[in-house]
């Protein structure tokens, strides 16, 4: 019974995290009651990370020394991360920013700590966070939108952002009236008629690199930009023009990340040139591939982290100004206190063998003062 | 003894990451920061927004790292060749030996280990030492309890401004005298107003008294009390060595007594073999200092 109920269970997950199918009506219907089926991905992170438990430290000697007697928020989201209150505030502090759209939205989010402060392990759990709620995906005939765009690209603000808001109450700045050359041949194809597109519900994944992807700097002489924006697959190209967009491989972590979070693992170490598409991503919404196939858009939020002597030899040149001024930096630094650092290897400690080692006293009285 | 290892291991890599401050002690910051009121004790330390800004933005960016402290945590749990645990006595060595291996710039490595010599081994020796203290100390409860009724008596006597006299001996002892007994008791805990703690107690015992039948409380119920007490019974350290420390023993009560005190320990959490490393430990560090 007990085997059964767990291949149960595993069909059920299954199928909670496939995607499914709708009309482009039903989904344009169902935005004016569900404002998370347009949100970015800023906002779907901020619905996932949850309303914050608020701590009056005023009340507890200890924790009033600490924060001085604010009022802390605290992130069940964030549970496990001990001692890093300031850093989890600025962090979500940036996501609000970006959902309600003001600059953070259009800068590069970057972690700055030391080795094994935990940088990583935010960043990880911020791709986890990121899968929680689903994406809609314009999608024609079988085929899913290779850059996962989001089906409101298709609609120009200017012409159609009036009727769209009367209609549907999706507000006007949700649309960027950009879409793939992939989304553009369709429509082309399809004769202008945008209710032969579907709209699909997919949940974002780390593991199939839906939405959240990762990329990291590799050899200096092969690495090219390539690895973020994608290339043309050569192998098509015997039936495609050059230029056409379904000659494309979209691979690239700008690619996949789109309406998600791109991490850049240890981004200063890439070289220069490989950071270009970054910047206009973010600031403009799109970016060109290595063919000149059109604009494609990107959405999504880009996570970056490395240590601080890269981020200040990258600081210290002058031709990086234009980059440095896209950059929101968070410093994430290590535990200062005993207690939180103490919570950190309990942590550790558990997830290990050592777990069941001997000694530990029940009642731990701290150490004396000393007298 | 886990936890007491992981906080001293904590305590190491938290100082790594502290910037210092001028006027005021490095152990002192680390735990203002951890949130301990340090008013009363170091008239030196300042508040954790004061340190803050004297450090600027950059504390925090640089000491060791959490995987090498786990890394060395985890050498400790495995540097018993024939258990698997952690005392700190341990870390604290496991820990001079990483630091060493690390090959740190000259000033960090004495940095890090002057941590260890100077803050760490004797705060521990202390807290060990209170640990040792406590597992020998019950059997000797009755000891502690007779000096406690003693000493209510004799401050009783000495607020009245009554002679008292001893119902064992029958020896008669004035104010002068029983000044001079109280005083033996208070001096190793170093009781600043005599006066004030006399009157406390015997107000204490007085009331516990009229709620049970006209007995004494137990000496142990009293925090302040029990505090004098036994550091008035462990003055001399040399009185407990014979009992806690392991070889042999010159008379079978010695070694009943030390078996007792053995059990105790690890009835507290300790190994075996982690009572007798301790114990050696804190004599050596005794002896030392």
């Amino acid at each position: 019974m007990y085997n059964d109920s767990l291949f149960n269970a595993f069909a059920r997950s299954f199928e909670a995290r496939s995607q499914t199918d709708m009309s482009m009506a039903e989904y344009l219907e169902s935005c004016r009651s569900d404002p998370m089926r347009y949100a970015n991905a800023a906002e779907r992170l901020l619905a996932a990370i949850g309303e914050p438990q608020m701590i009056d430290t005023a009340k507890d000697p200890r924790l009033g020394r600490i924060f001085l007697n604010r009022t802390i928020r605290s992130y069940p989201a964030f549970a496990g991360f001990y001692g890093m209150e300031d850093t989890i505030e600025r962090l979500v502090g940036f996501f609000r920013h970006a959902a309600q759209g003001l600059e953070e939205r259009k800068q590069i989010l970057y972690l700055l700590g030391p080795v094994g402060g935990g940088k990583s392990s935010l960043a990880e759990r911020i791709k986890a966070l990121m899968e929680i709620h689903p994406i809609y995906v314009l999608k024609a005939g079988d085929e899913l939108s290779p850059v996962f765009e989001s089906p409101l690209g298709l609609f120009d603000p200017e012409q159609l952002g009036p009727m769209i808001e009367e209609k549907y109450g999706i507000p006007r700045r949700r649309l960027s009236g950009l879409m793939s050359p992939w989304a553009y041949k369709r429509l082309e194809s399809f004769g202008g008629d945008i209710s032969q597109f579907r709209v699909a519900r997919i949940q974002p994944s780390r593991l199939r690199q839906i939405a959240v992807a990762k990329t990291e700097p590799g050899d200096e002489n092969n690495q090219d930009i390539s690895s973020l924006v994608g290339k043309v697959d050569i192998r098509k190209l015997e039936t495609y023009a050059q230029n056409d967009p379904d000659a494309y491989s979209y691979s690239g972590g700008l690619n996949r990340a789109n309406q998600g979070v791109l991490e850049f693992v240890e981004m200063f170490k890439a070289p220069i040139k490989m950071l270009h598409p970054l910047l206009t991503a973010t600031q403009e919404g799109n970016y060109i591939g290595t063919e000149n196939i059109g604009a494609i858009p990107f959405t999504g939020i880009i996570l970056a982290h490395s240590n601080e002597a890269e981020w200040q030899s990258f600081k210290t040149n002058k031709n990086n100004e234009a980059f440095i001024d896209r950059i929101c930096v968070i410093k994430v630094p290590y535990c200062l206190r005993v207690a939180e650092e103490q919570k950190i290897y309990e942590k550790l400690i558990q997830t290990s063998e050592l777990a069941a080692a001997p000694c530990a006293p029940a009642r731990w009285k701290r150490w004396p003062a000393s007298r | 003894m886990r936890a007491g290892t992981l906080e001293t291991l904590a305590r190491f890599s938290v100082m790594s990451r502290l910037r210092k401050h001028e006027n005021s002690t490095l152990f002192a910051k680390m735990r203002v920061y951890d949130g301990e009121s340090l008013k009363e004790s170091d008239p030196k330390a300042r508040s954790v927004q004061e340190y803050k800004d004297a450090a600027g933005v950059d504390e925090g960016m640089d000491g060791v790292s959490t995987r090498f402290a786990f890394k060395v945590l985890a050498s400790t749990f495995n540097h018993d060749t024939t258990e698997v645990g952690a005392d700190a006595v341990h870390l604290m060595y496991v820990l001079e030996q990483a630091i060493r291996r690390e090959q740190l710039a000259d000033e960090t490595e004495k940095r890090y280990l002057e941590f260890i010599k100077a803050d760490l081994a004797p705060r521990y020796a202390e807290f060990i030492g209170n640990e040792i203290q406590k597992a020998y100390l019950e059997s000797y409860s009755d000891y502690g309890q007779n000096l406690f009724d003693r000493y209510v008596d004799y401050a009783d006597a000495w607020i009245e401004d009554q002679d008292f006299k001893d119902p064992d001996t029958g020896q008669l002892m004035n104010r002068e005298l029983l000044n001079q007994e109280l005083t033996k008791i208070e001096k190793p805990a170093g009781i600043a107003n005599p006066k004030d703690f006399r009157n406390e107690v015997v107000k204490f015992s007085l009331r516990s008294r009229a709620h049970n039948n006209g007995k004494n409380p137990s000496w142990t119920s009293y925090e302040k009390v029990r505090d004098v007490i036994e550091k008035r019974i462990f003055s001399q350290v040399e009185d407990l060595l014979p009992v806690i420390s392991f070889g042999s023993k010159k008379d079978g009560e010695t070694e009943k007594k030390h078996g007792e005190f053995v059990e105790r320990m690890v009835e507290r959490g300790y190994t075996e073999r982690q009572v007798r490393r301790l114990v050696e430990w804190y004599m050596r560090v005794k002896q030392a200092g």
